[in-house]
């Protein structure tokens, strides 16, 4: 059976989302995780309510310690999936036994069948491939590996660095603390769209100006094989969140009208809605 | 004192042969297929072949890059070209995909496979784990670490490790960042990067923009200098010091390439160096430099020390590149050389020579190349004769001289 996966914001979400049909719900954790979301203290989860978690933050030798700790302190909530992009969870994830909970998600680096299937073979539970593929790349892998996930919808992270970008413009031009502040946009100056920018103490990660949508998609996917479908909770208003897993998950139960689309995207006409690199090839 | 490489980049055999003769121990370059920076000129085959033949004569030594993320169609034609590359002398692959390690390994085994910074390795665990699973032979680590990351990583591993220390980085985790492919659909990961972190943004709170009229947004990083670090980088036991920058002129890379080989040289004599030193060295270093530069990561900056935001930024042309030796006339004490950048009667030029310390002269007179005298010389590539009271060799590098 496909599942829906969505990441949420906030730990009251988390129960919404179960009963609006997700099948696993995804958080990120203080200091662990290294995307936009925003984070939540990992004893505000309640030990019997299955969870999944970004661990996907890169360890650094001063800090393994404390998120070697922190790993198995995460271990301790009832834990469906851990998603990580540095191998050396892995090696934790070996260390305590949990290898089948690990779902490999490098944003950018699973480009093809043939690295997809090596990471697979290590027993993990799942690999996320990049959602930089078309949808002919996309289907072929699925055909090819077991146990994919795709990202389906929302904004798609661009960049991550280490730098605190947005703190170095702060203290250049003198504007108030911008750190941690979710509502910063930037807007590349000939363009339009307006990029959702994030800092914390990981660094600075952007966001794509559109959010991908896979209404069309999606049935291709699932024909093909498709394990796990996910939905990215970064920077959307919580209605839109709720919304957005109805939406697939009446569409994965056979049960979405042709108007529930059409309310949808009215409802959220204001959203820049794309179909990412699905129809756009990026060229060398 | 053990062995260190220095490794240069180079963009075409001419950049290659430039570095080896400079003091390079080994060259990266990238075959015309399945390498990033595909704007860089990239070697056929024949040219990599000559490469390292060339190399060899120096006992240097040749790395390809074959380090784009493939999709599937990049596959095509991958096991034939690594055999090539073995057979013809390649000392080792850079890659950052795993199933391309797994494919080498099986048609190309006496090829080293180095794991490409595009892996964002950051600790000693990952590198360990690599080796174990593909038999990876050494790691070119995260530009992200800091000193004390790259000293704790080399400890605690048994494979190589290779570290950045000058040219250009990427402001975000290599591999990780799709801000060209969004704005140009240019892949950054298969060699299409647009450089757009270095371009220039508005930023909003909410609808109050918080940008001006040049003092834009910008996530441009600044260059990597890192003669400062490079003294305990070696003390810590890393293998390979690399530096970055296949696009870069053949009069960068055998001024930064000469540079670091005479700091290198200096730190392995075993004596400390003074301050005075290190601050000689990298005078000497950015000579060759026309971009800003920071420690990287080294020291941990990770504001704005470490970015070019457009009111700090300094991107100048180099003008100090005056030509390269054509001829050396012992009879009359002079060389010919084509000039690239104005040159006058008076000025004061520094020569590059390989394995030697710089040489600085001034110039007495300069005749066009039918021997009629001139004060100054300002037509690009014109072949112009200056008088020198030492002897220098075909190629050489001639500049200004900047004390």
């Amino acid at each position: 059976m496909v599942k829906l996966i969505v990441s949420v914001n906030t730990v009251d979400e988390i129960e919404k989302a179960y009963a609006l049909g997700a099948d696993e719900v995804v958080v990120s954790i203080e200091g662990a995780s290294f995307n936009a979301l925003k984070k939540v203290k990992l004893e505000d989860i309640d030990p019997t309510i299955p969870i999944s978690i970004f661990f996907n933050c890169f360890i650094f030798p001063d800090i393994k310690d404390h998120y070697e700790e922190l790993f198995q302190e995460v271990l301790k909530k009832k834990i469906e999936s851990i998603y990580f992009q540095d191998p050396i969870i892995l090696t934790w994830a070996k260390k305590y036994h949990v290898v089948d909970k690990c779902i490999y998600r490098p944003e950018t680096l699973l480009t093809n069948e043939y690295d997809a299937k090596w990471w697979i073979n290590h027993h993990l539970k799942a690999i996320s491939i990049s959602p930089l593929l078309t949808i002919e790349e996309t289907l072929h892998i699925l055909e090819q590996v077991s146990n994919t996930e795709c990202v389906i919808h929302g904004h798609l992270m661009m960049s991550c660095s280490k730098r605190y970008l947005l703190s170095a413009f702060q203290n250049t031009y003198g504007t108030e603390p911008l750190k941690e502040n979710y509502d910063l946009t930037i807007q590349e100056s000939q363009r339009e769209g307006h990029m959702p920018i994030y800092e914390d103490s990981n660094g600075t990660v952007v966001y794509t100006d559109y959010l991908l949508q896979s209404i069309e998609e999606v049935p291709l996917m699932v024909e093909k094989g498709v394990s796990r479908l996910f939905i990215n909770g970064e920077f959307l208003e919580e209605d839109c969140l709720f919304d957005t897993i109805l939406l697939y998950r009446h569409l994965l139960n056979q049960k979405l009208m042709k108007n529930d689309c059409e309310t949808y995207f009215e409802k959220y006409k204001n959203l820049s809605f794309t179909k990412g690199y699905y129809e756009e090839k990026t060229i060398k | 004192m053990r062995k260190v490489e220095l490794l240069a980049p180079a963009g075409d055999l001419n950049r290659c042969k430039t570095a080896i003769r400079f003091g390079a121990d080994a060259v990266y370059i990238g075959g015309q297929s399945f390498s990033l920076r595909s704007r860089a000129s990239n070697f056929t085959i024949e040219d990599i072949k000559e490469a390292c033949a060339y190399a060899k004569q120096y006992g240097s030594e040749i790395h390809v890059t074959v380090n784009m993320i493939p999709h599937e169609e990049d596959f095509e034609g991958l096991e034939t070209y690594l055999k090539t590359l073995e057979e013809i002398g390649v000392k080792a692959i850079i890659v950052a995909s795993v199933s391309i390690m797994e494919i080498a390994r099986r048609v190309a085994p006496s090829l080293e496979i180095h794991c490409s910074t595009q892996m964002s390795i950051t600790n000693a665990e990952t590198a360990n784990y690599l080796k174990e699973e593909l038999g990876v032979d050494r790691v070119v680590l995260a530009r992200e670490c800091t000193l004390e990351n790259v000293k704790k990583i080399t400890k605690n591993t048994s494979i190589q490790t290779e570290a950045f220390i000058h040219g250009g980085m990427c402001v975000n985790y290599s591999g990780r960042c799709t801000l060209s492919n969004r704005m140009t659909l240019r892949d950054a990961n298969r060699g299409g990067c647009a450089q757009s972190c270095r371009w220039e943004y508005r930023l909003f709170d909410k609808d109050t923009e918080l940008t001006k009229e040049n003092q834009w947004f910008t996530m441009g990083s600044r260059d990597l200098c890192a003669a400062n670090e490079l003294e305990e980088l070696i003390h810590a036991g890393v293998y390979s010091f690399k530096i970055e920058g296949r696009m870069k002129t053949e009069y960068y890379v055998a001024s930064i390439v000469s540079a670091y080989r005479h700091l290198i040289d200096r730190i392995l004599e075993g004596t400390p160096l003074s301050k005075e030193e290190v601050v000689e060295f990298r005078k000497e270093i950015l000579k060759g430099e026309n971009r800003s530069v920071c420690n990287g990561l080294y020291t941990n900056d990770r504001l704005e020390n470490s970015l070019i935001l457009h009111t700090n930024s300094d991107q100048d042309v180099n003008h100090d590149f005056i030509g390269k030796v054509d001829r050396y006339k012992e009879n009359t004490n002079s060389f010919t050389l084509k000039v690239r950048n104005v040159v006058k009667v008076g000025d004061t030029l520094e020569v590059l020579s390989p394995h030697q310390e710089n040489r600085i002269f001034q110039v007495e007179w300069i005749k066009d190349k039918d021997g009629a005298f001139m004060e100054e010389c300002k037509n690009p590539m014109r072949l112009i004769e200056i008088p020198i009271p030492f002897e220098v060799a075909e190629e050489d590098i001639v500049r200004r001289y900047r004390p």
